[in-house]
């Protein structure tokens, strides 16, 4: 093992904070992950992940800064109404769901690039951001003073993403497992299925605008996916693969952050790529036990 | 005095214009253990679904306990047809009863000790207590019954709607359940459970409501069992109502084609 | 003919013909299959290899790219069967790994070794398609227009029901991994294009408003080539009139247009033409109730009461009515309304257990449904009544003398 990049890793604060800022992200984003796997939705997570840009770049354009309730705002509307629009043309006879979804993503998201392309002086988003993140550059981005503490930006906005995801877990379990489970009872109860999957769009949506700057739209997708799979493949009940979410957050970010200073890439991939490893293992050991 | 439990007043339920239930006009008595008959896609699960609000009818309306189905939400407990539960889901039988205490909880509630008490009970009344650490899908069809049975008895309900709870499951299950029905109507609960069984229908239930497209009839065993009405419920299907059905439906801009 | 090849604007109109027309075949068979997220796995899966191509072959010779993306496609396929095979998680989730996971490594590769051409896969410039492409995309092309009539045939079957296909003895699988082959290819090359996101825009999109044109497979593939080629083009057009703007998200937002006007205009069920049909029934439903009324009334000997003009015209154009009251043609039609909603009655109440004070709205409803045929077949399974529950004659069938 080679100890420079280790001593390297810890003696730097900017890649404490890189790991901090990804950290956050996976966390955030492993959430409303879980409860889109176990629902069957996570190509609902695809969809959303791309069709959030035309509502960044509109907040851009109203409010002109990147960090305002505008993109937030504009980001879980256009992530919200893509779904509801897939379902529409899917439940309206004929169009199928999978098509509709290809339809619907691919056109949302070609708007975003075109507004993005046509505002370009106005709007400060690098079209390369919204393939694959640039966390590397937003970690020197604006700063803000937290006690005493001189944090960059994007890790209090990604640790935002965060606590907004676990909070929706804290708040409304309940509403979200029964929901997820058994819409039927939930409906006939009275626990309003259909307001708690909006609820769980809306909060993906923006723990999505959180993540693309951090690894893209595209790439948002698998920090949906992947630590929901993995805990998935581990646990028997929700809040234990919630446990592994956390887990996952922390040994992928650590991972890539080593992953991406040695083999000098691109640090959102590399985090990627760590959880895609940590999955494999994972998958290696149920398959071990379902073996034995 | 005397609400009918269940009551529905002409109702029609089609699906992409193809009709599953036409001019459906029901009232169940309360305190009563219904069996729902009929041939295969003679519209009894759709029955359920149309009650619970699931589907929504073309036309007609549905009362409980003499009120529309959104002034009554958590009276009513209903127990999946198993083909229809996600089976890989990620939770244990304890955690599925418990659901059944979810209706009072509101947004932000979380269930407490009263609640698991009763989640608790509601097992060890159908003898899965030992298996309450299990996750759902390891278990056998019949425990998967009881687990649902279970969460429908830590609902407390009203009236319960019940999809095929005998499909699949061993012959002790099967006596354990019918045994638990015939106490909920004892406790002055109704029961409306779809079955499919001809043999033990006479046996399992006091009432019985004959489905086929429309009901066919609907009373106490003993004047509905009978072989001309039986033969007329299973006697193959009315491919003229359903075609003329379909055919109103889709021209009043219902489905599609 | 040379200058417009060599102008940026002709290759880049050539190119999105030739992409239009093999992507709107390929894409049919693609959303036919409800393969459409397939489609869109595929087309990020492929990234690793486009990348190691673009890495390993500095001169971007477009068959080692291909070939590598190839490989990168098969492998994405490969591990989402080994997901789905060995683990609980659901399709959904398998393919938004591999997608997402695939793509990661492909990112990690292009931040790593910095190709040069790579920006056109995953941004798509159509401009970078060059000639050397451009003869691949012929090539590709005419195979696909060339293999597809002519396994038209085998890949319909193979599509819809692949058991019976095995049994008839098509080599499915061969046909299976040719059609593969020939998705990855042009994914690749649409991908240049359009970029990485928005190569299901260009597939699914066409195909899926094609079926608001066409029933038939074949119809479908036609009309889904022609959206998908003026999408193209009208992209490519916009770009080039108002520079600066990228071409790959205006060709998807063509398309996307497309698909919108198809569904709105289109006569296999688009959204107006179902609403004319809608308008065009209750008119004929307003003016039957109005015909049945006079004919109640002729036959009763009092007034039917006012009818409003525009049904009065409806009426006369059917020549129902003329100037002396009931045509013969308006007293034929009326009393085969009547018999079909006395024969209804009857039906429900016999046949379907209908209480008898139900049945008369419900055949209101149905007597403008019921045609001739069914009639017959209502009066033969009824016994041929002579009275509806009510007590009301049920009027003969027209033509076998029962008639006034």
């Amino acid at each position: 093992m080679n100890w420079e990049i280790w001593q390297d890793l810890l003696q730097s604060p900017t890649s404490l904070w890189l790991m901090l800022a990804s950290a956050f992200t996976v966390m955030a984003c492993g959430v409303p992950g879980t409860f889109l796997v176990v629902r069957r939705m996570s190509l609902a997570g695809d969809a959303i992940s791309h069709s959030v840009l035309p509502g960044i770049v509109i907040g851009f354009l109203i409010s002109g800064t990147l960090d305002s309730p505008w993109i937030l705002g504009g980001a879980a509307l256009s992530g919200w109404l893509t779904v509801m629009v897939i379902g529409w043309l899917h439940r309206s006879g004929s169009v199928r769901e999978d098509a509709a979804t290809g339809i619907v993503f691919t056109a949302m998201f070609a708007i975003g690039v075109v507004l993005l392309r046509l505002y370009a002086g106005k709007v400060d988003l690098d079209p390369d951001c919204v393939l694959f993140g640039n966390l590397e550059t937003a970690i020197h981005g604006a700063r803000v003073g937290v006690f005493g503490l001189d944090v960059p930006q994007i890790v209090l906005v990604t640790g935002g993403a965060a606590v907004l995801g676990w909070a929706m877990v804290g708040l409304i379990y309940h509403r979200l497992l029964v929901g997820s489970f058994d819409p039927s009872l939930a409906a006939l109860t009275g626990q309003a299925p259909r307001r708690t999957e909006s609820i769980l769009l809306g909060v993906t949506a923006l723990v999505v605008v959180a993540a693309f700057q951090t690894v893209g739209a595209v790439m948002s997708v698998a920090l949906l996916v992947l630590p929901a799979a993995s805990g998935l493949l581990m646990c028997r009940r929700v809040p234990a693969i919630l446990g592994a979410v956390a887990g996952h957050a922390v040994i992928s970010s650590i991972g890539g952050m080593v992953i991406a200073t040695w083999a000098g890439c691109n640090l959102g991939a590399s985090v990627v790529i760590c959880g895609a490893v940590l999955l494999v293992l994972v998958w290696a050991v149920s398959l071990r036990k379902r073996n034995r | 005095m005397n609400v009918p439990a269940l009551e529905t007043h002409e109702l029609s339920v089609s699906y992409r214009g193809k009709p599953v239930l036409h001019g459906v006009d029901i009232e169940v008595p309360p305190g009563t253990l219904t069996g729902i008959m009929g041939p295969n896609g003679a519209g009894k699960s759709t029955l359920l679904k149309a009650v619970m609000g699931v589907i929504q009818p073309d036309s007609g309306w549905v009362k409980l306990l003499g009120k529309p189905l959104g002034e009554v939400l958590g009276r009513i407990g209903y127990v999946p047809q198993r083909e229809s539960v996600d089976w890989d889901f990620p939770v244990t039988v304890f955690d599925v009863a418990l659901m059944g205490t979810y209706a009072g909880l509101g947004w932000f509630g979380r269930p407490g000790k009263a609640e698991r008490a009763r989640a608790m009970e509601a097992l060890e009344q159908t003898g899965m207590v030992d298996l309450a650490t299990r996750k759902i899908g390891e278990l056998s069809g019949g425990q998967q019954q009881r687990t649902f049975i279970a969460r429908a008895l830590a609902q407390k309900a009203e009236i319960y709607l019940m999809d095929e709870p005998f499909a699949g499951v061993d012959a002790a299950t099967e006596r354990a359940i019918i045994g638990l029905l015939g106490k909920l109507r004892d406790e002055g609960r109704t029961v409306l459970v779809v079955h499919h069984d001809l043999q033990s229908a006479p046996r399992y239930f006091e009432r019985l409501l004959l489905l086929n497209l429309r009901v066919v009839a609907h009373g106490t065993v003993e004047e509905v069992f009978q072989p001309e009405i039986l033969e007329k419920t299973y006697g193959g299907k009315l491919t003229l109502l359903s075609d003329v059905a379909r055919r109103v439906a889709r021209g009043s801009g219902g489905g599609l084609p | 003919m040379i200058d417009w090849f060599g102008s940026a604007v002709g290759s880049a109109l050539t190119a999105a013909l030739l992409l239009g027309i093999s992507c709107g075949v390929l894409g049919t068979f693609v959303v036919a299959r409800r393969m459409a997220l397939t489609g869109d796995m595929l087309s990020h899966a492929v990234l690793p290899g486009v990348v190691a191509g673009l890495v390993w072959s500095t001169t971007r010779t477009p068959l080692v790219v291909l070939g590598c993306a190839v490989v990168a496609g098969w492998l994405g396929s490969v591990v989402m069967q080994v997901i789905l095979r060995t683990t609980r998680l659901k399709p959904d989730a398998a393919l938004a790994l591999v997608l997402s996971v695939f793509f990661a490594v492909g990112i990690a590769m292009v931040s790593r070794y910095q190709p040069s051409g790579v920006q056109a896969f995953l941004f798509g410039q159509v401009a970078a398609i060059d000639g050397g492409d451009l003869k691949l995309l012929v090539w590709v092309t005419v195979v696909v227009l060339l293999l597809v009539p002519w396994g038209f045939r085998v890949l319909r079957l193979v599509s819809f029901d692949p058991a019976f296909a095995r049994l008839l003895g098509f080599p499915v699988r061969w046909v299976e991994a040719g059609f593969f082959l020939m998705l990855t290819v042009v994914i690749v090359i649409a991908m240049q294009a359009v970029g990485v996101v928005l190569v299901s825009a260009m597939l699914v999109t066409p195909a899926a408003g094609a079926r608001f044109w066409s029933r038939s497979l074949s119809g479908m593939v036609w009309v889904s080539c022609v959206l998908a080629v003026l999408g193209g083009m009208v992209g490519v057009w916009i770009s080039s009139v108002r520079t600066g703007l990228p071409t790959g998200p205006l060709m998807a937002l063509a398309v996307t247009v497309c698909f919108v006007v198809s569904a709105w205009f289109g006569p296999e069920g688009g959204w107006l033409q179902r609403r004319l049909r809608v308008l065009r029934e209750r008119r004929r439903i307003a003016g039957e109730d109005v015909l049945k009324r006079m004919w109640h009334a002729e036959q009763a000997g009092g007034d039917a009461g006012g009818v409003s003009v525009r049904v009065m015209k409806d009426l006369k154009a059917r020549e129902w009515v003329g100037e002396g009251g009931l045509t013969e043609a308006g007293k034929r039609h009326a009393r085969g309304l009547v018999r079909a909603h006395r024969l209804w009655e009857t039906y429900l109440t016999e046949r379907a257990a209908f209480k008898p004070d139900h049945v008369h709205d419900e055949a209101e409803r149905a007597e403008h449904w019921i045609d001739d045929e069914q009639k017959r077949d209502l009066a033969e399974k009824l016994g041929f009544p002579e009275k509806d529950p009510h007590g009301s004659p049920i009027p003969p069938e027209e033509g076998t003398g029962g008639a006034e």
